[in-house]
């Protein structure tokens, strides 16, 4: 199997498996990162958004990125950063037209409509709505991505402890809900996005 | 009670729902879309990057080539005629354009073109080849380094009329007075033409400062010219000396 870098290589060679070797890239990494900058803006459409200028940026600077194989760190760290700045820019936005109530109280409890056409059950959206985005961009780094402690330490600039810290009351409000949610009906998963 | 990070089974459905969720098929679209756009635009950027470089190197080399024509003496255009073998490229060229001036015109034309053959370049050999000179030789020929031997029986210019102007001239006399008044010959135009070399490079010398003079300093423009006039009256005397050695043109017609 190719690593990041050879794949690059090739695209950046413009051949003519240059499409290809993007595309296998892309699709390498195409998931982890939507989930987890999801995770931070809580919207679909802006995920979406944040996720093709995380890549444009990517490709912009792949020449000056120093990586010996994989270049997820990279680009966890650009989404995380993107993530962040869209989030400060909304609020930014919003309290520019004089929603401030509103909208901030929006962003420290995010709407659940803003990830109702994402095809999740109630109780994960409500996992994710109701954990604070520190606790969940671990829970995702932790759970999906199957980052260690230590590297997400590293990304998200706090200790290894701290991290642990974090994941325990996330998985803790995962496992609740979970539960809470099991005594309902947990067999609905119709909701894919096709 | 700490909560355990291990894995357990409301995990696993959490993130198996999780792994349900991707971007759109158009988000897809436009992703790959502009990575080939990308490619296609920093290819486009390094093609054009690497064009001005070339642009810019050619351009360096072509201005430190003309610098150095410029202001070598030795590939100086108007230098490459202060040598006598080159006198005849030198009438034809553009030496009495870039002076300027009536007294180059003339000192080109008799001191180095029309009479050329018969005052400077004829050099009769007893052996048979003509004598090189090395420095004139060097400039006859900036591309060229071969030394220039000519054989005076192949040779089919002035040289042969003037060997034979010679044989003419002395008629029956013995052969060792023959031998003499050629080499004395000989000895006056090398001399002659040494001295007309020095002062053509005193006018190309001169004709360098003349034209770095901004127009408003007029007296020290005419000061070169007069320093340009005598040096042609140097030139003109010391034709003056080799006039005896002219044959005429008319021993030149004559086929031996």
């Amino acid at each position: 199997m190719q690593t990041d870098r050879e794949l690059i290589q090739v695209y950046l060679k413009d051949a003519d498996d240059s499409e290809d070797a993007f595309r296998r890239f892309y699709w390498r990494h195409r998931q982890s990162l939507y989930v987890y900058i999801l995770s931070i803006v809580r919207n679909c459409e802006t995920a979406e958004e944040v996720l093709q200028e995380t890549l444009m940026t990517f490709l912009r600077h792949v020449k000056n990125i120093e990586s010996q194989s994989s270049f997820r760190p990279w680009l966890l760290r650009a989404a995380r950063s993107r993530s962040i700045d869209r989030i400060r820019q909304e609020n930014r936005e919003s309290q520019a037209t004089r929603k401030v109530a509103l909208r901030a109280e929006t962003k420290s409890i995010p709407d659940p409509a803003d990830l109702a056409g994402s095809g999740l059950s109630d109780e994960v959206i409500r996992i994710l709505v109701s954990l604070p985005v520190e606790q969940s961009e671990v829970l995702i780094l932790r759970g999906f991505v199957e980052m260690t402690f230590a590297e997400i330490g590293e990304l998200t600039g706090v200790t290894e402890n701290t991290a642990i810290s974090r994941y325990r009351y996330a998985v803790s409000k995962v496992r609740e809900t979970m539960i809470q949610g099991g005594k309902g009906d947990y067999s609905d998963s119709s909701h894919s996005r096709g | 009670m700490t909560t355990p990070i291990h894995p357990t089974p409301e995990d696993s459905r959490f993130f198996n729902e999780l792994s349900r969720l991707e971007p759109s098929q158009e988000t897809d679209h436009r992703i790959l879309e502009g990575a080939g756009f990308q490619l296609g635009r920093q290819n486009g950027m390094s093609q054009i990057r690497r064009y001005v470089f070339q642009s810019v190197l050619w351009a360096a080399m072509i201005i430190i080539a003309t610098l150095i024509i410029l202001f070598s003496p030795e590939l100086n255009p108007n230098n490459s005629s202060s040598t006598p073998l080159s006198n005849n490229s030198n009438s034809q060229g553009s030496p009495a354009g870039s002076l300027g001036t009536e007294a180059e015109e003339e000192l080109n034309r008799d001191s180095f073109s029309a009479d050329a053959p018969e005052s400077i370049v004829s050099f009769p050999e007893p052996d048979g080849y003509q004598e090189e000179n090395p420095r004139s030789l060097s400039h006859q020929n900036n591309t060229s380094s071969h030394p220039v031997r000519v054989r005076s029986d192949n040779f089919v210019g002035p040289e042969r009329p003037q060997v034979a102007s010679s044989e003419n001239t002395m008629g029956s006399a013995s052969q060792s007075v023959s031998e003499k008044q050629t080499h004395l010959q000989r000895s006056i135009d090398r001399l002659a033409r040494e001295s007309s070399v020095e002062i053509r490079r005193e006018l190309i010398q001169l004709q360098k400062q003349a034209e770095q003079i901004p127009p408003e300093k007029k007296e020290l423009k005419l000061l070169i010219e007069y320093k340009i006039s005598e040096a042609l009256k140097d030139l003109e005397a010391l034709q003056a000396n080799m006039g005896g050695r002219r044959v005429g043109t008319e021993d030149l017609q004559k086929d031996p």
